[in-house]
């Protein structure tokens, strides 16, 4: 019998994300601040991010990042004030996390829709592209 | 339990048969050994009923520096306990472990069939996981691995 993925992205599925996403934010963050090197620089992190989780082609699942004084807080929805929008795979964004796609790689590489693998704009602060050369720094995983 | 076709005899999935059937596959699997080589932390797979499964199976997996170190049923959640790296379970009764890995019944049959990664599985919402983040996005690899082999293990399913 084959077996064909369906997805429906409802309701219990898309709170399942917002959790493993949210476990993914702070249980990185958590691990880079093991290394002192990092602390400065994910204290003084400022940023309010607009991230689109594209699920499925036609499903984007939208979550907001506020970074400020050191605390990273992940919730659902978009920000109407926002320093930077981004829009990826979570799939992808997971292989950016722990280092097997560069920055580069997600900005030409195509994803699974045949789009950018992340997709970005500036937000209604301004272009805040320091910001998004930021992100690797604050994001992705240091190899033990 | 155990079906039978012909002179092929296939457990049922996650039955004890089909557990130590996993166990030889993933100890006989190179590339699992590989991935995982540095990895300690075990796992409890949950499969949560739906579909033909009406109760929920549990099973306990062990797993250290690529290896296989054991694999028993688990009959209800208080018999084990997600702890840290290096943490002790609160009873000695109780098993310590530091990932669940959770699916209903219906997306494990597609994992197993080899239409859902395991880990897009997680990223869908369709899959679920407890534990350290971090150190799991570490071993991507060997966590594709460890579920990959369960598609190696002739199984009937429910």
């Amino acid at each position: 019998m084959i077996l064909i993925w369906v997805i429906a992205v409802d309701e219990v599925s898309q709170e399942i994300l917002f959790f493993t996403f949210n476990a993914v934010i702070s249980d990185v963050i958590a691990d880079k601040r093991k290394n002192p090197k990092n602390t400065k620089m994910l204290d003084e992190f400022q940023a309010r991010l607009n991230i689109g989780l594209h699920v499925e082609e036609d499903f984007i699942l939208w979550v907001n990042l506020i970074a400020e004084n050191g605390k990273y807080m992940l919730g659902r929805g978009k920000l109407d004030e926002y320093d930077l929008e981004l829009i990826a795979d979570p799939e992808d964004l997971m292989y950016f996390t722990n280092g097997e796609y560069s920055t580069m790689n997600m900005m030409l590489g195509k994803n699974r829709f045949g789009k950018r693998r992340l997709r970005y704009k500036g937000g209604t602060t301004g272009r805040n592209f320091g910001k998004l050369l930021q992100l690797p720094k604050i994001l992705v995983l240091e190899r033990n | 339990m155990q079906f039978e076709i012909g002179w092929m005899i296939m457990p049922k999935f996650m039955s004890e048969e089909w557990l130590d059937l996993y166990k030889d596959a993933l100890n006989n699997n190179e590339a699992y050994a590989k991935a995982a080589s540095w990895w300690t932390g075990d796992f409890v797979f949950k499969v949560n009923a739906g579909g033909n499964l009406d109760h929920d199976v549990m099973s306990y997996i062990g797993l250290i520096h690529g290896k296989c170190t054991g694999v028993r049923l688990i009959s209800g959640e208080d018999e084990f306990e997600v702890i840290g790296p290096d943490e002790q379970a609160s009873s000695s009764e109780k098993l310590g472990v530091e990932y669940v890995y959770e699916a209903n019944y219906d997306t494990w049959l597609l994992i197993l069939n080899g239409s859902l990664d395991p880990v897009r599985a997680l990223l869908s919402g369709k899959a679920k996981i407890q534990g350290d983040m971090a150190k799991v996005l570490k071993a991507t690899d060997a966590a594709k691995e460890l579920v990959r082999t369960a598609t190696l293990v002739e199984t009937e399913l429910y």
